[in-house]
């Protein structure tokens, strides 16, 4: 009985540290060097720096283009 | 023993916490950079764009840029607020959309043609999503008041909107329709439409609002 309980403790453990170890990981401040500093002025950037920035998008965020997209492929094309 | 147990079950809900805690406040901080990023994306369109001289004659006159709907960009604009742009000052104005006006319970088509009129003192207004039903009603009258209408929503562009951010790999990019720019007498300089993602010269069909069509496009 007490050695079924010392390996649940172990299991229970080990899930932690990796449960730790994953939201250390996931914390975007520190795995993501482009991460926008709050305080750096984005007014003073040009476009082209604005558009190498890159934000941890949202899912709802991810891509805002309809998936049933009313530009059909076929007809894109340049006048 | 049975403390163990309880130091281990103690801990392991703590970190749960941990970890259900720093995904909420990274959702949230994410939302914040996306709208900063997009806020300093319309302070410099402004640099790209001339409007006709009726609408710049005045240069004691702000340079007026609203947002229109539920605010995203929560106090971002404050850091450009009183700022010179073109020799004009900047000042953000906020209007309530009619999503808001309607579920305070006032009339909402009382509001329109009121909102219209202010909105069309704008430069710049960047419609929110909140207002994506109400896009025909505020892009294409705003036509003839020459304001540079800005979105982030989807199918704002073949509503009549003129820039439209959109994500791709985690960056901001933006498209432009051209045609509405030119019924708006506004013109996009040729390094705005460089940068674009898509540039849609001819929206012709986009009056098909709701049904999916054919547009043409130059795209990148």
């Amino acid at each position: 009985m007490n050695k079924a309980r010392t390996t649940i403790d172990w299991i229970a453990l080990v899930f932690s540290s990796c449960v730790f170890l994953w939201s250390v990981t996931s914390f975007d401040v520190l795995n993501n060097n482009h991460q926008v500093n709050r305080e750096q002025n984005l007014f003073e950037m040009s476009i082209e720096e604005l558009m190498e920035i890159e934000v941890a998008s949202t899912s709802k965020e991810k891509n805002n283009i309809p998936k049933t997209s009313w530009i059909k492929e076929p007809f894109r094309h340049r006048v | 023993m049975k403390n163990k147990t309880f130091i281990s079950s103690v801990t392991f809900l703590l970190l749960l916490m941990l970890v259900i805690n720093n995904q909420a406040w990274a959702v949230d901080k994410a939302q914040v950079q996306a709208a900063q990023v997009k806020a300093a994306f319309i302070y410099n369109f402004v640099k790209f764009v001339d409007w006709p001289e009726e609408k710049t004659a005045d240069v004691n006159e702000p340079l007026k840029i609203g947002v229109f709907g539920k605010n995203p960009f929560e106090n971002a604009f404050e850091k450009v607020k009183d700022t010179k742009i073109k020799g004009r000052k900047v000042a953000i104005k906020y209007f309530q959309g009619f999503e808001e006006i309607e579920q305070t319970g006032k009339d909402k088509n009382k509001h329109i043609q009121k909102t219209l009129k202010e909105l069309g003192q704008c430069e710049v207004l960047f419609v929110c999503a909140s207002e994506a039903e109400s896009f025909k009603l505020i892009v294409k009258p705003l036509e003839q008041y020459h304001v540079l209408t800005i979105s982030d929503a989807p199918g704002f562009l073949q509503r009549g909107g003129i820039i439209n951010f959109v994500m791709e790999d985690k960056k901001v990019r933006f498209e432009i329709n051209t045609a509405s720019a030119e019924r708006s007498k506004l013109q996009i300089r040729s390094k705005l439409l460089r940068l674009a993602k898509r540039v849609v010269e001819n929206d012709k069909h986009s009056a098909l609002i709701g049904r999916e069509g054919p547009i043409v496009v130059a795209q990148k």
